[in-house]
């Protein structure tokens, strides 16, 4: 068999491993990434998340963790909306399943226990801790400690949860430390101020994670356990564990024999993001890299951040850690492994980090994937990109995230794709968001390079420079059978038609794009995503800015995962922001401002309208009675953003 | 005196702080009340100790609380995390109190700098739907801090 290109590239990574007697086929671990929420509510696992494991299995990673299930029959484990159960012999059947369709796949099946502390009791309103500490975020429960016998209590249900798992053929646990669940609520210094033998020294607060490790080796003694710590919960500073605390812990974890420690970073309430997007790839390794040093012979695993495999292999070959622990990129393209393995790292759709996934869930949501718009859909078939029954061609209008998708969706399907892109090349608005973007432009950008490459590898036809009208369209009539405008959304200008100096304003699309260069003293119109983006990259670049936001706050229509970014963004840069306020008058010096406190003069050279957005749908109109089918998806529907363009497109390319 | 707890008791400062604010807290219901105390107290044996425990000894705690038609600011007690009456509460580090105080022209802008620089510890008392049903997400937001959707 001829080995495939990316292995020998990565040979590290594809290397088979080993965990307590189990052999691995390479040393990639599928992370459990949270819960799914597609889920019974009762804890009982349904066809759509059998339907999503099935493609997880298929991964072609060596080891597979299944998402956390908690396990005492209150539900004071219970931190998700749809979190699945394993309190009770009557929900193995569907494990089985689960670690049948993992061992089909070629990998070892572990199953992660769940228990969320301080941020479960989703259905009895209250939550269990070692003291009664609330908590930073308003997601959860009040608290009440835990008596010695619910420690016991505790112990003994995940030992027992540990024996269902092997029963319903998992090879092995997980118990997750991660986000602050039950475990890092004992073993941290800011949630744990117990007296007793539970609480105090590090090593009484290793206790009870101790006591666990025991309880849960004892039941299965011949299965590997694994454990998630933290390297470092980026709680120091509100009086959590600093690192060496953390690393003190690891080492009491490792006393106790267990078989893996994967190594995680951050707290759900920690006050500086671990996973966001603004955080460089491989910026954590270093944890790793000193867990691997101060354990050696114990497994670690490590992913946080660290989306590429490239990198993974890397630091697997300088002994930084054993095995690469990976979940959201997995989420964005299950093929990722496959693609890498067969020397296709540039069809990958790679996790952009913009956190619709988990962030998702403290809405009682289901996960989405931005790059992913089948994930959760694997059980409907509407979604499955299938041949085209009828073959097409279809002209996309647009070259933004919702025409290319449809692109190289309709594409894949067997249809014949040309997109007509009035600039010179793919993006759309997304291009100029990037170009502006305080986080990582690269998470972006690679959106359009995904683009790039799949037009070319699938034969879609770009034509650049070409703008539609009714006039183009009369020149291609018959030539397609269908037409989806992906033209995207605009300011609207004639919104200001009111205004007095109206035209001394600039267009903020033009801003982004480079088309206008402001000057030094600026007023941004609108603080929504287009207006606060262009507001934040011009002050970083020097200028002196002002917001004008008409409502009550700004950020309105960026997503909740990234709202708090913006709104520290603003106060760090020192943007003056002037909300429940209006512009009134532009003139040669700036601009006046109304609002309850009266009118305010703002000193401007260049006044940027940043809103309102204004969907491109001319074009139906006037295409409606020129062509068979007539399609639209993304902005040009509705101005939103990049998840619902890719949603959109791709839902339209799999149907068209 | 302590600056910290000089910078608490304050009143006519926090007044007027809040009184640049009261659109922020209209729609908060009646009795809904905020509390802020300094992170670190000395105790009785002169060591330093931090406020964010189960119980404390009683300390001195600024409160703003909703009343029929606006938000006033009132000397309170602390006595610890638990049983305490306010929906709200912020555990101010050293300095942070007075720099809050000292930014005449955005104080509350201050406050989310001083969170987000973990100088301000936040804690929450009530679950989100009463948060939200108590009328506190605007202020929450404009704090800049997640109200919905955190992961981090």
């Amino acid at each position: 068999m001829t080995q495939r290109p990316g292995k020998a590239q990565l040979p590290h990574l594809f290397r088979p491993g080993r965990i307590g007697t189990f052999t691995t086929r390479n040393l990639i671990k599928y992370g459990a990434c949270c819960v799914s929420n597609y889920n019974g509510r009762d804890g009982t696992i349904t066809p759509r998340e059998l339907a999503r494991m099935r493609v997880i299995a298929n991964t072609g990673c060596g080891m597979i963790t299944n998402q956390g299930a908690y396990p005492d029959p209150r539900g004071e484990g219970k931190a998700y909306f749809r979190q699945v159960a394993i309190f009770d012999d009557r929900f193995l059947p569907e494990f089985e399943t689960i670690a049948r369709y993992i061992h089909d796949g070629g990998a070892i099946a572990i199953q992660q226990i769940l228990h969320a502390g301080r941020y479960g009791g989703i259905d009895l309103g209250y939550c269990i801790q070692p003291s009664v500490v609330p908590q930073t975020l308003p997601h959860f429960r009040p608290p009440r400690e835990m008596t010695k016998d619910d420690i016991r209590q505790c112990v003994r249900e995940h030992a027992e949860a540990a024996q269902r798992a092997v029963k319903a053929g998992f090879d092995g646990t997980e118990v997750t430390s991660f986000m602050g669940y039950l475990l890092a609520n004992f073993n941290s210094k800011f949630t744990n101020q117990r007296t007793d033998e539970y609480g105090g020294s590090t090593k009484n607060r290793g206790r009870f994670m101790r006591e666990l490790i025991d309880g849960m080796k004892q039941a299965t003694p011949d299965n590997p356990l694994i454990i998630r710590l933290n390297g470092a919960e980026l709680m120091d500073n509100w009086g959590g564990n600093d690192e060496d605390e953390c690393f003190e812990l690891m080492q009491q974890a490792v006393d106790c024999g267990v078989d893996m420690i994967s190594v995680t970073v951050g707290w759900q309430e920690a006050p500086e993001s671990s996973i966001g997007r603004d955080i460089p790839p491989g910026y954590w390794n270093y944890l790793a890299a000193r867990a691997k040093k101060s354990f050696p012979n114990t497994l670690i695993a490590f992913g946080n951040r660290l989306p590429e495999a490239g990198m993974a292999n890397d630091c697997i070959a300088k002994g930084e850690f054993d095995f690469w622990e990976v979940c959201r990129p997995l989420l964005a393209d299950p093929e990722m492994v496959h693609k890498v393995a067969e020397g296709r790292q540039d069809e990958i759709r790679r996790c952009i980090g913009s956190l619709n996934c988990l962030s998702r869930l403290f809405r009682d949501l289901p996960y989405t994937c931005t790059m992913n718009p089948a994930l959760g859909h694997e059980v409907e078939p509407e979604y499955a990109i299938t041949p085209a029954t009828v073959k097409k061609k279809i002209m996309v209008i647009g070259a933004g995230p919702a025409g290319m998708e449809c692109a190289i969706t309709a594409a894949k399907r067997g249809h014949a794709v040309t997109v007509f892109e009035k600039s010179d090349r793919i993006g759309g608005s997304l291009l100029g968001y990037a170009a502006h973007d305080l986080a990582r432009p690269d998470d972006l950008l690679s959106v359009i390079q995904h683009y790039e490459v799949m037009a070319r590898k699938l034969g879609v036809e770009l034509k650049f420079n070409t703008e539609a009208n009714a006039k183009f369209m009369r020149s291609m009539l018959h030539q397609f059978d269908a037409c989806v405008v992906a033209a995207g959304a605009r300011i609207d200008m004639a919104a200001y038609d009111r205004l007095e100096g109206r035209e001394r304003l600039v267009d903020a699309i033009d801003v982004a794009k480079g088309k206008v260069q402001p000057g030094k003293r600026v007023v941004v119109i609108g603080a929504g995503k287009v207006g606060l983006v262009v507001a934040e990259s011009l002050r970083k670049g020097g200028a002196e800015v002002t917001i004008v936001e008409e409502a009550k706050r700004i950020a309105g229509d960026v997503m909740p995962s990234f709202k708090w970014r913006h709104s520290a963004w603003v106060e760090e840069l020192e943007i003056r922001t002037l909300t429940l306020s209006r512009v009134t008058r532009v003139t040669a010096e700036g601009v006046h401002v109304a609002n309850g406190k009266g009118e305010t003069f703002v000193p401007a050279d260049t006044v940027i309208a940043a809103g309102p957005r204004k969907s491109n749908q001319e074009m139906f109109r006037e295409f409606e009675w020129m062509i068979d089918e007539l399609h639209g998806c993304g902005d040009a529907i509705m101005p939103r953003g990049l998840d619902a363009a890719i949603q959109e497109g791709y839902r339209l390319g799999v149907r068209i | 005196m302590d600056v910290a707890v000089a910078a608490l008791e304050d009143l006519a400062a926090w007044q007027r702080l809040i009184d640049g604010y009261q659109p922020l807290f209209e729609p908060l219901a009646a009795n809904a009340a905020v509390g802020l105390v300094p992170r670190y107290f000395t105790d009785a044996a002169g060591a330093r100790r931090n406020a964010a425990m189960p119980s404390t000894p009683a300390l001195p705690m600024l409160e703003w609380r909703r009343t029929a038609d606006r938000m006033i600011a009132l000397p309170a007690t602390y006595r610890g995390l638990v049983g305490l009456g306010v929906d709200l509460l912020f555990l101010a580090g050293d300095g942070a109190l007075e720099a809050v105080l000292a930014r005449a022209e955005h104080p509350l802008g201050e406050m989310k700098r001083q969170l987000r620089a973990a100088r301000v510890q936040f804690f929450v008392f009530r679950t989100q739907h009463e948060l939200r049903d108590l009328g506190y997400e605007d202020f929450v937001e404009a704090l800049g801090l997640p109200f919905l959707g955190a992961c981090r």
